[in-house]
């Protein structure tokens, strides 16, 4: 019979190289939560909160879509001074206004992404 | 050294982890217990790191 | 009671060697044709993902990976019995023994290269133009004139705002660009000595690399001297190479994840 430990095993000789500090690996991945899936919460009892993670979350996907538009015409210069002031009087608006419901809801910026598996994050 | 060995054993774990719970043969059974599909909404990668029970309590409590 | 599922491997007609996995259960082999599942009964309705579990797994399979080509199954895939299992195997019998005929002598090894050029890509230019102005309009809230309010001193933000975003995004390329063309550089280094690779730029800011190899069992030594010279060429980078591993990142079961030699990036 074979016999398998588990505590004893974790670890041992799966180490090939490494220059630098083994855990600063660990804790980049830990960080950017990488490695487990993530989803919208679904738990019923925080409903609303779940909502506003998804409601924001699109505003914010068409938020940095129109503000990658508004940048994509000023270098092709198909806006006015005039109309690039505006414009950008009122992404910052709605920028300050995405900060101050972020704080209402308890939300960071990471929050506000979904992740679609294989095709990666949505932004 | 005890600490350089734990953080070793921490970043093997991660490689072990991205690989079983995210990679490999992924088909659906009968029984949906299958990991990928509930467990993990509930699961924060610190929690896994910590002891059974504690990680049941968390789930039970928070939602992240 | 159900059956957990730890792997495909090939040789169904040769006997598994005797081992215990999860709950202690001994590992079965259902078979299709030349292929087998290695299953072990579970009597638990939960497989928790805790690392006592993980690399009971783990261990499970790196062991049949010694006599045999494996194709190692996802944590937790749990089946209701072995009719369902046989099933499984016949639906997806060709690809399996393409993925098998694919990994047979070779093991994955893991990949990770840490540099400190962050690009220092926190959103502070047009951030800090927002702080500015919001900080500007609630200063200069006066008395209500005549039913409105009006923020004083807030000329020209929308222009610097959007200024700030140009800039953020010119630099953000340019970062990405350098990040690129290096990681692609460490990468070609160790594909030559790979059947294939997976990769991933930039899944943080200074994770510059991650990649996982597909090669040949006798390479693993090459591969480690590969990536000992890449630390002394690139002192100021981290790298970090585990393994051997079962190949999970390379069996494909019709997902949209594509390889090196196939795709592009794969940040599955």
């Amino acid at each position: 019979m074979t016999a398998l430990s588990s505590e004893s095993c974790p670890g041992t000789g799966k180490l090939l190289a490494v220059s630098g500090d083994p855990g600063a690996f660990a804790d980049e991945r830990k960080d950017a939560k990488a490695v487990l899936p993530q989803r919208i919460n679904a738990d019923p009892e925080d409903t609303e909160r779940g909502l506003a993670q998804l409601v924001l979350t699109l505003i914010e996907l068409l938020r940095q879509l129109m503000e990658r538009q508004a940048l994509r015409r000023i270098e092709a210069g198909s806006l006015t001074d005039d109309e690039i002031e505006r414009l950008g009087q009122t992404f910052l608006k709605l920028a300050i206004r995405m900060d101050e419901l972020k704080q209402v809801f308890g939300l960071e910026d990471e929050d506000l992404n979904l992740n679609l598996g294989p095709l990666g994050n949505l932004m | 050294m005890a600490q350089l060995a734990a953080r070793e054993k921490e970043a093997t774990l991660l490689d072990l982890l991205d690989r079983l719970l995210n990679k490999g043969v992924y088909l659906r059974g009968d029984i949906t217990i299958s990991v990928a599909d509930v467990d993990l909404i509930y699961l924060g990668l610190k929690v896994l790191l910590t002891s059974v029970e504690t990680m049941e309590r968390m789930r039970r409590q928070s939602w992240r | 009671m159900a059956l957990y599922w730890y792997a495909i491997v090939d040789q169904a007609d040769k006997p598994v060697q005797t081992m215990r996995g999860l709950e202690e259960a001994e590992v079965q082999l259902v078979t299709y044709g030349e292929i087998a599942a290695v299953v072990g009964t579970l009597d638990e309705a939960e497989v928790a993902p805790t690392p006592t579990n993980l690399w009971r797994h783990e261990a499970v399979v790196e062991c049949l990976m010694g006599e045999r080509a494996v194709l190692p199954m996802r944590f937790g895939t749990v089946f209701a019995d072995e009719t369902r299992v046989r099933a499984s195997l016949k639906a997806h019998h060709s690809e399996f023994v393409a993925s098998l005929r694919r990994i047979r002598g070779r093991v994955e090894l893991a990949l990770q290269v840490m540099w400190d050029d962050d690009g220092a890509r926190s959103k502070n230019s047009a951030a800090s133009v927002c702080t500015k102005v919001t900080k500007r309009s609630l200063l200069s809230r006066g008395p209500i004139l005549g039913g409105r309010r009006r923020a004083k001193g807030t000329k020209g933000n929308g222009r610097a705002y959007l200024m700030a975003l140009l800039e953020e995004e010119r630099r953000d390329r340019a970062w990405r660009q350098r990040a690129e063309t290096l990681a692609e550089r460490i990468d070609a280094r160790l594909l030559a000595l790979a059947e294939d690779s997976t990769r991933c730029l930039l899944l943080t800011p200074r994770l510059l690399l991650t990649a996982a190899y597909l090669i040949d069992k006798d390479q693993v030594e090459s591969f480690r001297h590969q990536v000992q010279m890449l630390q002394s060429e690139y002192p100021e980078m981290h790298f970090l190479c585990t393994g051997p591993w079962p190949p999970y990142s390379f069996v494909r079961n019709g997902s949209l994840v594509e390889t090196a030699r196939e795709g592009e990036n794969d940040c599955a």
